[in-house]
């Protein structure tokens, strides 16, 4: 697979009909809310399972499946799909380490998933609690007495990512050096940038390990750099690939849910007056809203020729994972364009199967705390509508700013 | 058949005969039971098919291995997530609560 913008043909196997325009792609950007009516739009105007010529970074083509069901039976289905290389990081640079454990099929991925679990349950992650509670508030201390903020430089960056650059060992001076990296990753169709993105952010945790060889912490670097799989280390390019998946899966995505949540929230002022009065419906509300506004995608490739929705997919054929789009399809959702609370929903924001986010409990976690905290330590905030707000979609959807009225 | 009976948090009771060869999560989401989302498909890390059960059979059952015990932090006695529960024809009657939510 090669990366160029230019258009691959059309292969003979995709129906013609079939063939659609996909308007989530990287580098796209909207001015509304794509939650509002694009992605119920696909919905209603597209087939179960169409061909977009772009869905794939750099131009090149990919199947979109829309239904709940059929992507959750793909993410089950290790015996026509793999995730091998499904993200471009490593080749655009010229080298062939995979996410750990993302691109690793199984049964190299359950021993992988074996070792970090561990890492994330709620046992362990009982001992950040404590940790995660005061950054939230240190950080509602610095803008509580202001006027109107954008939430999301103002919380949704630094909170997440302070606890994940504490987890990893990095330095919170260079937070914003780092979260330009990540944008540079995740959000830009430049290839140079992604390029030099995916170098700098290689670089960084080469130097990382190579440090941490010799003098060993409590970070989860050092414990990547000693851990067993089964009677062997970790090779070099597993720690990075472990390292990289956490930098990309552990900056962008919680802050792209605060943000959604936070703007939901400040536009939704009786939802807002009742989580007040009753802060136990908070984690209902959350997951309602990890549904309504699941944010990442990713990709499998077929091995092994499959139908579904009565399209044939071939080998070698890429699949787009969109949770956005299993998390609101009507077929599965009693009206999914409407805010629940008490839906409850099975979602695809964190996946499924052996692939569901490694991080998840930490992203609950993070998220009720916040909703918590902020809640408890501000009075009514609004959302600011007279504000253009611009959307990067692809695959994380996140708008640029939030802003918010105080008091 | 294996009869298994959910106590729902509204006070209803569904039971349910199950097949063999699954577990009860899967038989209560095939089976639409509210309150059991099973969201990583029985692959024990999402913790959100977590159901209590009867104290005369939690004993009976098979017990936690250490991966479902991490999952099982904070939770009340007899919690077991439904996915690490195979039905086995000697749990005949078993009767399980599900909660109101899984992410409460």
């Amino acid at each position: 697979m090669e990366f160029t913008t230019k258009m691959q043909p059309v292969p003979d196997h995709v129906p013609a009909e079939l063939v659609r325009n996909y308007p989530f792609v990287l580098g796209s950007i909207t001015s509304g809310n794509p939650y509002d009516r694009m992605v119920h739009d696909v919905h209603r105007f597209a087939p179960p399972v169409f061909y977009a010529m772009d869905a794939y970074p750099g131009g090149t083509p990919a199947w979109v499946v829309r239904r709940f069901a059929d992507l959750r039976a793909i993410y089950a289905d290790d015996t026509h799909f793999t995730v091998k290389g499904f993200a471009p990081f490593a080749m655009m640079i010229g080298e062939s380490w995979g996410n750990v454990p993302a691109e690793a099929d199984a049964p190299l991925h359950d021993q992988y998933r074996a070792l970090l679990n561990p890492l994330f349950t709620p046992a362990a992650l009982k001992k950040l609690e404590a940790k995660v509670t005061s950054v939230a508030e240190d950080l509602v201390a610095k803008f509580r007495n202001k006027k109107a903020i954008d939430f999301r430089a103002e919380f949704a960056v630094p909170f997440p990512v302070s606890i994940v650059l504490d987890l990893l060992g990095l330095p919170l001076e260079r937070m914003d050096e780092f979260m330009e990296w990540e944008h540079m990753l995740l959000h830009d169709l430049n290839m140079e940038h992604l390029q030099t993105a995916t170098r700098n952010v290689v670089g960084l945790f080469r130097e990382v390990m190579k440090e941490r060889r010799v003098n060993p912490g409590t970070d989860l670097v050092s414990f990547a750099l000693n851990a067993k799989l089964g009677d062997r280390n970790l090779t070099d390019d597993e720690v990075l690939g472990f390292c990289f998946n956490l930098f990309i899966g552990g900056l962008d995505t919680v802050t792209t849910n605060l943000c959604w949540q936070f703007r939901h929230l400040a536009s939704d002022l009786e939802l807002q007056r009742k989580l007040r009065a009753n802060p136990a419906l908070i984690p209902d509300a959350i997951q309602e809203m990890l549904r309504f506004y699941s944010p990442a995608s990713t990709f499998r490739t077929c091995i092994k020729e499959i139908e579904i929705g009565g399209v044939s997919i071939k080998p070698g054929d890429k699949v787009l994972m969109a949770t956005l789009l299993g998390s609101n399809d009507p077929e599965q959702f009693d009206h999914p364009e409407e805010f629940r609370i008490d839906r409850r929903p099975t979602h695809l924001a964190f996946g499924s199967g052996i692939h569901h986010c490694l991080g998840h409990h930490l992203a609950r976690r993070e998220l009720t705390v916040a909703m918590t905290t902020i809640l408890r330590e501000l009075p009514e905030f609004r959302y600011d509508s007279g504000v253009e707000v611009l959307t990067d979609l692809g695959g994380v959807i996140q708008p640029r700013a939030v802003p918010i009225l105080l008091g | 058949m294996t009869k298994v009976t959910f106590q729902l948090h509204d006070g209803t009771t569904r039971t349910i005969e199950a097949g063999s060869d699954t577990n009860l999560m899967r038989v209560a989401i095939e089976n639409d039971i509210p309150g059991i989302n099973g969201e990583c498909n029985g692959c024990t890390t999402c913790a959100t098919c977590k159901v209590q059960v009867a104290e005369s059979w939690a004993a009976l059952l098979p017990g936690a291995d250490e991966n479902e015990e991490s999952l099982l932090e904070d939770t009340a006695p007899h919690t077991r997530l439904s996915c690490q529960i195979a039905i086995t024809p000697d749990l005949d009657g078993l009767t399980v609560t599900v909660p109101i939510s899984q992410y409460a």
